[in-house]
């Protein structure tokens, strides 16, 4: 019996958690396209997010080219470059530019919307907001849900260029290979389904990221330990939906 | 105490509110005439908070009603909850500036966002209210966390009166601040009720600043207001709760439960 209710219990809180996140992201939606909007804050968010994330992606971006290409080549060196260069491009723009991207992002950006909302909340700077006739819904939420679906795709984007880059700079000048024709297999191997769906993963990262930030750090109570405590869940949470919707959205893609 | 409705501007009937096991509020009944400025006073933890967030729909009440200039504001929909809250200003405790905001954008924060008001009207307007409530205006670039407490809860203060509320709120107005702040904070918002001859309900646990501050006390205990009168008569009510209070005697009919 006590094992049952265990169970029981647990899975009562997994879906009570579940409802409480469908149910703020509803929300957040819905301010999102309903009026009034905050263009500054929207655009804020987005350089805060595009911009300022740009050096981290870049570099993880490149070592993961990089370190694409040493291990293709070490395992496929006779099949020669066309098959490095595919290799490079589809691990780049199908799964670990998306993928990284959105962990970076999660740890950087994720983070720093828990921590700041969290301390509004714990400040009682929302409920300043309400009494202001501010939704903080619409103030808060939706321009980071905004801004976060929109820059993902972009940094990741830039992230597909700079992994690629990565594979032919190790190619090129380590292997020797002939840049001409790196190029040229690299061209060919782009293939639209599976970089579209690179940049479909972005947005939902970005979603995701945003989502589990603005969650946790409106939900937050009890002082500095409970801004901690959500910044770290935000965090965790986000990165463990990510890599559970790039599943889903790969086998949405191409499992047949 | 009268309750003819056509003077009331806040008007609570038989609140309630839980939170889990505890029930905090238990058939609260207050009334504020319009005009009049109340203080709720009444140890820690006792529900003054809920009490102010309910009224001004922070919080949902479990059943009850409140009335504001007649009109029950429980169950509303948002959009006339949003008509409603722009009759209200309120100071929170900590003063809840926005950090990311400077001084003269949290003051005129109301202005820009609930009144249409464009940048450099409500720059102005803004520095009007930092006046008014003695805020030197060449801190109005400046960032709330570079403000001392004083300074931080008159810039609160100056965010809620900008709007020209008809009901102000104050959460605690004067803890955490050295007495003579305390009481330079308390003549400010005398001040300010009176110059826009707003209704103002104040919570608070000290009572020389609920003197101050108000024409009328009462007495939270229990999730009910035990006692309700003017400030005159608070040292001669023959009510053996009220007499605790003021005179903070640990015996009495309250008793504090440590554990909780
Ligand atoms: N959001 C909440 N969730 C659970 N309990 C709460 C919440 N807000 C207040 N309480 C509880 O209600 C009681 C009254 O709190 P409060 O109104 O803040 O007291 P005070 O009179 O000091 O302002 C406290 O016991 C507090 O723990
Ligand atoms: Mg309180």
């Amino acid at each position: 019996m006590g094992i049952l209710r265990v169970i029981g219990r647990g899975t009562i809180a997994i879906f009570a958690v579940i409802g409480r996140i469908s149910i703020f992201s509803a929300n957040g939606l819905y301010h999102c396209v309903t009026p009034p909007f905050y263009p500054r804050l929207i655009l804020r968010q987005m350089i805060e997010i595009g911009y300022y994330s740009l050096p981290v992606v870049g570099l993880t971006a490149i070592f993961t080219g990089m370190v694409l290409a040493l291990q293709s080549y070490s395992g496929f060196a006779f099949a020669g470059e066309a098959a490095i260069a595919n290799v490079v491009v589809w691990g780049i723009t199908r799964e670990l530019g998306p993928v990284l991207a959105g962990l970076m992002v999660a740890g950087r950006i994720g983070a720093a919307m828990a921590a700041e909302i969290g301390t509004m909340r714990v400040t009682e700077q929302i409920d300043a907001l309400t009494t202001l006739s501010t939704n903080p819904f619409k103030y808060l939420v939706a321009p980071r849900l905004i801004a976060a679906v929109a820059m993902l795709p972009l940094l990741v984007l830039v992230a597909d260029v700079i992994g690629v880059l990565g594979g032919f700079i190790v190619s090129v000048y380590d292997f020797g290979f002939n840049p001409t024709t790196y190029l040229k297999s690299t061209w060919t191997s782009l293939d639209t389904l599976g970089f579209v769906s690179g940049l479909v993963k972005a947005a939902v990262f970005g979603f995701l990221v945003a989502l589990m930030g603005t969650y946790h750090g409106y939900n937050s109570k009890g002082g500095a330990q409970g801004v901690g405590q959500a910044t770290t869940n935000a965090v965790v949470s986000a990165s463990i939906l990510l890599l559970l919707f790039n599943f889903i959205i790969t086998a949405m893609f191409f499992a047949v | 105490m009268t309750q003819d409705r056509n003077t009331a501007k806040i008007e609570v009937r038989d609140l309630h509110k839980s939170f889990g096991s505890k029930h905090v509020l238990q058939g609260l009944n207050l009334s504020i005439e319009a005009g009049k400025s109340l203080a709720v006073i009444g140890g820690s933890g006792t529900g003054k908070s809920v009490l102010i967030k309910n009224i001004i729909g922070l919080m949902e009440p479990d059943s009850g009603a409140i009335l504001i200039d007649g009109e029950d504001v429980v169950g509303m929909s948002v959009a006339e909850r949003e008509r409603v809250t722009r009759k209200f200003g309120m100071l929170f405790q900590g003063a809840a500036l926005f950090d990311s905001l400077p001084v003269w954008e949290n003051v005129a924060f109301g202005l820009m966002q609930s009144q249409g008001m464009n940048r450099r009207e409500a720059r102005e307007a803004a520095l009007e209210a930092m006046v008014q409530v003695g805020l030197e205006t060449d801190i109005a670039d400046r960032s709330p966390a570079e403000l001392s407490g004083g300074m931080q809860k008159r810039a609160g203060l100056a965010r809620a009166i900008a709007t020209k509320p008809e009901i102000l709120f104050f959460d605690e107005p004067t803890t955490g601040l050295d007495p003579i702040m305390g009481s330079v904070i308390d003549n400010l918002i005398v001040k300010s009720v009176r110059e826009l001859g707003a209704t103002a309900l104040s919570i608070t646990h000290d009572m020389a600043s609920a003197r101050r501050i108000a024409d009328n006390i009462a007495m939270i205990y229990e999730g009910r207001i035990v006692w309700h009168g003017p400030v005159s008569e608070i040292d001669h009510s023959g009510n053996e709760m009220l007499d605790q209070f003021i005179h903070g005697r640990s015996d009495g009919p309250i008793q504090l439960r440590v554990a909780g």
